[in-house]
């Protein structure tokens, strides 16, 4: 038997339903062709078995022993294409609440969150493109509404010759062209909200976090689980008084001087409460002198298990910037005498900030290499204008100037930052 | 990825390698992997979350380990067959610098005592 299904990687968990019925119905899974998306079952006795379908490191189709001795057994295993990952399907005797230990969901997760990327990606590329179609469509077509005789509405482009000079104009394509962008802007829109929930269902994030909660309590000091219960109480009963607040834009371009500024306002007796969800706004209570370590940490992607790790080992995470990808979070640990690091190999420091370095460079590289374009070709302008006289384009100048000015600031500010971190012995 | 390409990217491992590699002999968290090395270096190393994640992680692109989920939904890693061969080649060379440590070990023997 054989069954199309050209969305089954989508929602997963669907899937995976399915496949139990169609083993219960006395189908068992044969062989799945990824490119043609078609299920090939085979003649089976009817069987109530779980099924899990697993995306991962390509294992060579093999199931890892943990899960062999869960009592999982390959149905099929298929590479992708340039044989990275795998998909490989399983099946298991015991029923869905029995079984203990799962294929990790991670590298699915994070499947989905590369294609949910791609898809905003080119829904903010359209976005940009219809916010400024309309820009300049739109007093047009507000003047014209209005009923200015200055402006004509023209049905088709043969019209365009008899345009009298002073008029302005817009035809019905450039309406109908300007829907149709808005029309696939709202698809993506709606494509991308069904990627993320798919995301948040596989994520099932409530009972994770709530795990997680409760683990890095588990795991942390008892004198600092007395200092935070402590401090929940101070929490309950805040004030204004108690409360500062301080504004730091740009920390993640510095982040060991956030770093030191944080521990320098712990010893000064405030303690760090929260971030905005921007990231901006640093919230203080007026407290008691604290021992914190602050570490502002970037990860070109992450995923539960960057969580994971760094919780069980103590850590809270203060800030996180939102998306899985080029995260950046801010870690705190109060200590005694040694100072916690999360980089306990000098390679893997290095490797981080080297990371660090190109990701900016990539993000820097296009902008300042477009607006010195742009000043450089103004500059050999700039002679022919001062003979005509035609200062009105100043302006002009100052609008190319000065992101060239901005963008490039920011650039050095991280190569400086970059130098002083590889100084650093720790 | 075979054999030869894994030898080539691991040999000689650091320390931090073959003891994170050695602790998913059985299935372990991340944290797991972090106090049995503490334990079993008598506290000499303690490895940091950040060196655990960025080593397991490609580790897992590797193929060494594999990954798996619990009932809390929490992490597992353990060795995989792959892992286990790059193990085997590591001990033999361990064993060797160990063998002639010892062997030689008088050269370096601290005359003044």
């Amino acid at each position: 038997m054989k069954v199309f299904k050209p969305f089954w990687s989508f929602n997963i968990e669907k899937t995976e339903a399915w496949l139990d019925e169609k083993a219960r119905e006395g189908f068992e899974l044969k062989d799945v062709n990824l490119y043609t998306k078609v299920f090939h079952f085979k003649d089976n006795e009817k069987k109530k078995t779980t099924n899990s379908i697993a995306y991962g490191i390509n294992q060579g189709g093999a199931i890892s022993a943990a899960l062999k001795r869960e009592g999982w057994t390959l149905l099929c295993s298929k590479k992708t294409l340039f044989n990275k990952r795998d998909w490989t399907f399983m099946e298991n005797v015991k029923r869905k609440e029995d079984i203990k230990i799962n294929p990790s969901r991670e590298k699915l997760i994070k499947r989905l969150s590369l294609i949910s990327g791609l898809f905003s990606a080119v829904m903010i590329y359209f976005s940009i493109i219809f916010i400024s179609f309309s820009f300049l469509l739109l007093p047009l077509v507000i003047q014209w509404a209005l009923g200015s005789n200055k402006v004509l509405y023209i049905k088709s482009v043969a019209e365009q010759s008899s345009i009298p000079k002073n008029m302005s104009y817009f035809t019905s394509s450039d309406i109908t062209g300007t829907l149709k962008i808005l029309a696939v802007i709202i698809v993506l829109i709606v494509i991308v909200r069904a990627l993320e929930k798919r995301k948040k269902s596989l994520k099932s994030i409530t009972k994770k976090v709530e795990l997680l909660e409760n683990e890095s309590k588990e795991y942390s000091d008892v004198n600092s689980e007395n200092e935070r219960n402590s401090c929940l109480e101070d929490e309950a009963s805040f004030d204004e008084d108690s409360l500062v607040v301080k504004k730091r834009r740009g920390w993640w371009f510095e982040p060991d001087k956030l770093e030191e500024w944080l521990e320098e306002m712990e010893s000064k007796g405030l303690n760090l409460y929260k971030l905005d969800i921007k990231g901006t706004k640093f919230y203080f209570v007026k407290g008691r002198k604290r021992k914190i370590k602050y570490i502002a940490d970037y990860q070109n992607s992450s995923d539960d298990s960057y969580y994971e790790i760094y919780t069980q080992d103590g850590w809270e995470s203060v800030f996180a910037s939102k998306g899985d990808f080029l995260k950046w979070t801010i870690w705190s640990k109060k200590y005694k005498e040694d100072i916690p690091r999360i980089y306990s190999e000098r390679s893997d420091y290095l490797k981080q900030l080297r990371k660090r370095l190109f990701a900016y460079t990539c993000y820097f590289a296009p902008l300042l290499g477009i607006t010195s374009y742009f000043f450089i070709k103004m500059l050999n302008l700039l002679p022919g204008l001062i003979e005509k006289d035609r200062f009105g384009i100043l302006p002009l100048y100052l609008f190319v100037l000065t992101p060239l000015l901005i963008w490039g600031e920011l650039y050095v500010r991280v190569i400086r930052a970059y130098f002083r971190a590889i100084r650093v012995n720790s | 990825m075979c054999i030869d390409r894994i030898l080539k990217t691991y040999m000689p491992m650091t320390e931090t390698a073959f003891y994170i590699l050695l602790s998913l002999g059985q299935p372990k968290h991340g944290y797991g992997i972090i106090q049995h090395v503490e334990k079993i270096t008598n506290g000499r190393i303690k490895l940091g979350s950040g060196t655990v994640y960025g080593t397991l992680t490609k580790m897992q692109n590797s193929g060494v380990i594999s990954v798996c989920s619990d009932e809390e939904r929490k992490t597992i890693y353990e060795i995989t067959e792959l892992g286990k061969e790059l193990m085997r080649v590591e001990v033999k060379r361990l064993k060797e610098l160990h063998n002639n440590a010892v062997l030689f070990e008088e050269d370096f023997k601290n005359e003044s005592i």
